[in-house]
């Protein structure tokens, strides 16, 4: 492995943490907007797409597609570009204001890791699934869509994600250049082939795959499962946010980005799965695009779909990485992204498992999310009115405005705990018991309120009523008033 | 270039009386310098100088990179705090601002309702 891959990683670990300036922000509001318009027509929007058609019909579908993702959005625009984009220092290490250094580590092993290795090993079953499909129709073999042959093919992607990762954010960086907009146009492809095999009104006709006896009910929880998707971008747009120009651009370029692109894709997998009867995207891909296309679209996807787990895996283990601390400083960048890619691996073994609890798996992690958003959103716009001590961040676990109790705000942690509890409380989606207010508000938006009350109430309690916890720091963006320049000059 | 001088001058003040002298100056200087040279084995860089309120610690065990991390942070703040103060990229988000965000989402919101009751 070149030098230049370690020190590649090592820098953009620690360098790549520090605040931007402002001739280093590269997107104004319509690049910002493109970029999130590419990131969300990714392969995962199709199979959120044809996993709501599993609960409501198209109508519905399209409604629930609307309001989870801006609901989702929302959420998590409040809990990460908010600050990101007006500081400009990288996300994780930003949030040590929140949860103190230590914290941030709690976090990222516990939930980033869970929700990273999670998405990433059902991206890599997709590929699975996709060219086990091929092989059945190109081939006339009959492997089982949830066989061996799928998890020996995922393995197998997993590894080559690996090979990819592993060199580098260049490389990554290259192979997107490609694959984004080869995506968009499958989409189009995709849109006029289902146009010319049914109509509109045959769409809204179709029946949803396997609803709820309550169809408010089935509305409630596709609802809720796209809000679980619209939050998942937590990580990555709270990354990408430092990079904008302006806050308007960080906001609204995310929010119509994000929303446009998961709208367009969503759609294309929602109405193939009513019109095919089936949720999964190689399942429906072939019989939608015949046996040349189709096996061609789903051979591109299921590529496209490798790049998208590197993609996602290197900011994941950058993440790791940097809150492990000298921890995993001396382990190459190799090995720490190979160690990840094992436990994604491991989970392959189980694809039934992992496919068929996708929706327990996206809308419970949504609801981990959305209860830190509610923490990070309350601490940021209300205790703090916006302003950090860009300085104290880097300082060590424990120590300064940000050093809490050992480097851990017990407050944001009980905050988390509060949060989550409330929404299994409104939805457990592992029992799918509800409660009335579910059907009406979500579950994520009233645990985002708990978690910001509980946040704001208890670090005030613990922390800033004794002065601690860096609340009263001053801003380092503020205009210096006219009386001092003029003593300055 | 005065207010470079006047930020150096500032920069080596006294905590109890606010002012600096060239001794002082000296004194701070090499006093940062034996200490950087026992935590880093060098001597401090250019821009890069270790202040009491500034003991900040990178997650690297490789020395030179730690001390680039330190002169970069320093350099980059400096910039944020002269250059970019005041600057409407780094406004904070108005009240108004906010609710104009919370509207248009719930007005989405009803959007989709609707959509869903036909």
């Amino acid at each position: 492995m070149s030098e230049s891959v370690e020190a590649q990683v090592r820098a953009e670990s620690t360098l790549g943490s520090l605040p931007l300036t402002k001739d280093e922000r590269l997107w104004g509001f319509w690049d910002f907007t493109w970029v999130n318009v590419s990131l969300a027509i990714a392969t995962w929007a199709f199979l959120i797409g044809g996993a709501t058609a599993l609960m409501v019909g198209f109508a519905e579908g399209i409604a629930a597609l609307l309001i989870g993702n801006v609901i989702g959005g929302a959420i998590m625009l409040l809990g990460g570009p908010i600050m990101t984009q007006r500081y400009g220092v990288e996300h994780f290490t930003l949030l040590r204001s929140v949860l103190g250094k230590v914290g941030v580590g709690i976090m990222v092993f516990c939930v980033v890791l869970v929700v990273g290795v999670g998405w990433h090993t059902i991206l890599g079953l997709m590929v699975g699934r996709a060219y086990v499909q091929v092989s059945n129709q190109a081939f006339g073999t009959d492997y089982d869509l949830n066989g061996t042959a799928v998890t020996a093919v995922s393995i197998v992607a997993l590894f080559v994600a690996w090979l990819v990762v592993s060199r580098g954010p260049k490389l990554i960086g290259r192979l997107n250049r490609y694959i984004a907009p080869g995506l968009v146009i499958i989409t189009i492809l995709m849109i006029v082939m289902l146009f010319t095999q049914t109509t509109l009104a045959d769409l809204g006709a179709a029946p949803a795959l396997a609803p709820f006896d309550d169809p408010r009910l089935s509305f409630a929880m596709a609802v809720e499962f796209n809000v679980g998707a619209g939050i998942s971008w937590w990580q990555t747009i709270g990354s990408y946010g430092r990079l904008t120009k302006t806050p308007k651009t960080s906001i609204w370029g995310a929010y119509i980005g994000l929303l446009f692109g998961s709208m367009i894709a969503g759609s294309v997998g929602l109405a193939a799965a009513l019109v095919l009867g089936e949720a999964d995207p190689p399942a429906w891909m072939v019989p939608l695009g015949g046996p040349v296309v189709g096996v061609l679209v789903l051979a591109f996807v299921a590529f496209a779909n490798i790049t998208s787990i590197a993609s996602a895996v290197y900011p994941t283990v950058l993440a790791i990485k940097q809150a492990a601390g000298r921890l995993l400083d001396q382990v190459r960048w190799p090995i720490v992204t190979g160690g990840y890619i094992v436990c994604t691996m491991i989970l392959s073994f189980f694809p039934v498992l992992m496919v068929d609890e996708f929706q327990l798996f996206v809308t419970l992690s949504g609801g981990v999310l959305a209860s830190v958003c509610g923490v990070i959103a309350a601490d940021y716009l209300v205790l703090r009115r916006q302003v950090i001590d860009v300085p104290e961040l880097f300082k060590p676990a424990g120590k300064g405005s940000y050093g809490f109790h050992g480097g851990v705000n017990l407050g944001a942690l009980i905050a988390m705990v509060a949060g989550i509890s409330m929404f299994m409380y409104l939805y457990n989606p592992i029992t799918l018991e509800t409660r009335e207010p579910f059907t009406f508000v979500t579950a994520s938006i009233p645990a985002v309120l708990v978690a910001g009350v509980v946040h704001a109430v208890a670090t005030h309690l613990l922390y800033r009523r004794r002065g601690d916890g860096g609340f009263d720091a001053p801003d380092v963006f503020a205009a210096k008033p006219a009386a001092e320049e003029a003593r300055v000059r | 270039m005065e207010d470079q001088d006047i930020r150096e001058k500032r920069r080596f003040a006294s905590p109890l009386t606010g002012r600096g002298s060239p001794r002082r100056a000296f004194l701070v200087t090499v006093l940062l310098g034996i200490e950087r040279h026992a935590r880093f084995g060098g001597p401090p860089q250019p821009g890069g100088l270790r202040t009491a309120d500034k003991d900040v610690e990178p997650d690297v065990t490789d020395e030179p990179l730690a001390l680039e991390f330190e002169n970069e942070l320093e350099r980059r703040m400096q910039i944020l705090r002269t250059d970019e103060a005041g600057d409407p990229a780094h406004r904070r988000v108005t009240l108004k601002q906010f609710a104009a965000f919370v509207g248009v989402t719930i007005a989405i919101c009803l959007i989709g309702a609707g959509v869903a009751a036909l």
